[in-house]
């Protein structure tokens, strides 16, 4: 019963509080002392995120977004070292066995799992810059999406919703999420091993578990 | 005039009545219980009338020096001419008397002047009253104070900002406890982000590694250091969850913390006394004490500061995660969901249907801890 009154008293306290604010904020526009005016960090409203202006991306192409919105996927090629395939294979020429080793020896061709490494499961014969989606169209490495979401329809729904995949720089505005190939290496999907960031120090409290 | 009246002319700075003078004091002492010990001076001390004109600091040159030998607080020139709440009239009466008597160089043509600015800053802060109380002049003034007691203090040029919370904005959050790999990298991000103590090695999130199978905390491990993720496990962060119904700030005793209109429970450290009853209260751990004075090296030191966010704390105060506040009220993503690597982290505005967030919710299966206690918490967990 005590603590009941005691809480009914804090409650009414606060609406006075307010009372207060208000009036004081509502004296502000008149003859209140600005000394100086206040600092520009409290008239900026909130602006969206400009880093996004830097970031090349297109919009998604055969899916929307929550709520039927368009959204836009990140451009992956520039991130390629190895690309266009014509800055080396400008006449079309195919590396000897021995040299394409050490050329392209990074690709861990593991993925997809039992097709074995079968390049043209995903790329286009004629051009290996080009995906080869299994119902006969093509996709550019940018659109890798097209062509992963063919097998893994579930993750391509999450990820066109937002459950699933990277959304860069901000939650309002634009929304440009990162493409499949953005995190996963599409030729060894699985992520990787690492060793973690450094460890909380202070203990829980109430128990020597950290 | 009835003291509603007065009151509030007091509050706008308009020009005060007759008896506004004694009616602030009051509204004053009721608010700042801790000035009560105060109470001891004499009323007219501080209704002294003005003979010398506005008060100047001491780094004009006009400091009044003379009168501090004896210990007595100087005659407050012109102090009371407008009108001043309790808080501010006695930190402006006995800043300088204060500091002269104990910075020994506070006037002395040899003194260190950024020292005695700073302490003067500092002093002046003491006084400030609660974040929820201040005008947007007040807000402004002591945003300036702090901005340069960094700048004295550390050499450092941050920018702490008030930006109030946006209309139509609930913020929320989900983590795929599928996904969450166990990097630490949002640990990480969030103590760069937010000047987490690095001394004592604050951090806001917990990544708990738990056995595939069932949510156990009491036998999970937080403090793996293993290479991750291990085989058989997997991992669930825990932080701040901005509960809709926080016990944390149903406890605090002086209205040091509360709910910001967009959902974030945050603190206004300058108002904080310590208690650490939210501490008690809250069933996540999700509140944090300095139990020594918070240190963060100048050059790792985030300048992009909110009030209620990453700026500058003491010790012994409480402080928490508020979705990055200083980030998140400027339409930007917390520091931990931008620097998560496998997007495990979902944020963004609860009250948007087309948003990521709401989409999540409305189509994967979620849940959230201790859900049986009411707070409400929103922040959701879900799996592929």
């Amino acid at each position: 019963m005590r603590t009941r009154e005691k809480r009914t008293r804090h409650r009414r306290t606060f609406p006075y509080f307010g009372v207060l604010l208000v009036a004081g904020l509502a004296g502000c526009g008149g003859d209140a002392p600005r000394a100086g005016g206040p600092p520009a960090s409290l008239e900026v409203l909130p602006d969206a995120p400009r880093a996004l202006a830097t970031v090349p991306a297109s919009p998604v192409v055969g899916r929307t977004g929550p709520g039927g919105t368009g959204f836009s996927v990140a451009h992956r090629t520039p991130a390629i070292e190895q690309y266009p395939c014509a800055s080396c294979h400008a006449d079309g020429s195919a590396l000897t066995p021995a040299r394409e080793t050490d050329v392209h020896g990074d690709i861990r061709p593991v993925h997809p799992a039992d097709a074995g490494p079968a390049c043209t499961t995903c790329h286009a014969e004629s051009d290996p810059s080009t995906l080869q989606l299994l119902d006969g169209r093509t996709a550019t490495l940018d659109q890798a999406y097209r062509l992963c979401a063919g097998c893994h329809f579930e993750q391509g729904r999450d990820w066109a919703g937002g459950a699933h995949g990277k959304r860069l720089a901000g939650w309002r505005g634009q929304r440009v999420v990162l493409s499949c190939t953005g995190c996963h290496d599409p030729h060894s999907p699985t992520v990787d091993t690492l060793v973690p960031f450094r460890g909380p120090r202070i203990p829980r409290t109430g128990g020597g578990l950290p | 005039m009835r003291p509603d009246e007065t009151r509030t002319d007091a509050a706008r700075g308009g020009a005060p009545g007759p008896d506004a003078r004694e009616l602030t004091f009051e509204d004053v002492l009721r608010y700042a219980g801790r000035l009560e010990a105060e109470r001891k001076i004499p009323p007219d001390v501080l209704t002294a009338p003005s003979a010398a004109g506005p008060r100047e600091g001491c780094g004009s040159g006009s400091c009044g020096c003379g009168s501090q030998g004896g210990g007595d607080p100087p005659a407050p020139a012109g102090v009371l001419d407008k009108p001043m709440d309790r808080r501010r009239a006695l930190g402006t009466l006995f800043g300088a008397a204060v500091l002269g008597s104990q910075a020994a160089g506070a006037c002395s043509p040899v003194g260190d002047p950024d020292g005695r600015e700073a302490a003067l800053l500092a002093w002046e802060e003491y006084f400030k009253g609660n974040f929820r109380l201040m005008t947007a002049a007040e807000k402004a003034e002591t945003i300036r104070r702090m901005e340069r007691l960094a700048e004295l203090r550390q050499g450092v040029d941050v920018a702490i900002k008030a930006t109030e919370a946006q209309p139509g904005v609930m913020f929320g959050y989900a983590f795929n406890i599928s996904k969450c790999k166990g990097y630490r990298e949002c640990v990480e991000a969030c103590i760069q982000e937010n000047n987490l103590d690095r001394a004592s090695g604050t951090q806001y999130i917990r990544i708990f590694e738990m056995e595939d199978g069932e949510i156990d905390f009491e036998h999970a491990d937080a403090g793996y250091m293993h290479p991750v993720p291990a085989e058989g496990h997997f991992y669930l962060g825990t932080q701040c969850f901005q509960c809709a119904n926080p016990p944390c700030v149903e406890v605090c005793p002086v209205g040091a913390t509360w709910q910001e209109p967009d959902g974030i429970t945050v603190v206004d450290y300058d108002w904080c006394i310590g208690c650490r009853y939210c501490e008690a209260a809250c069933p996540y751990w999700a509140r944090r004490f300095n139990w020594s004075e918070p240190q963060v090296p100048a050059e790792e030191l985030n300048p992009n500061q909110h009030y209620l966010g990453n700026r500058a704390r003491t010790k012994g105060v409480v402080e928490k995660c508020t979705f990055c506040i200083q980030r998140s009220r400027e339409g930007r993503l917390p520091a931990c969901a931008e620097a998560c690597p496998t997007g495990a982290r979902v944020f963004g505005n609860l009250l948007d249907p087309d948003s990521e967030i709401r989409w999540v919710l409305e189509h994967k299966r979620v849940f959230r801890l201790k859900e049986e206690l009411g707070t409400e918490p929103r922040f959701w967990y879900y799996t592929d």
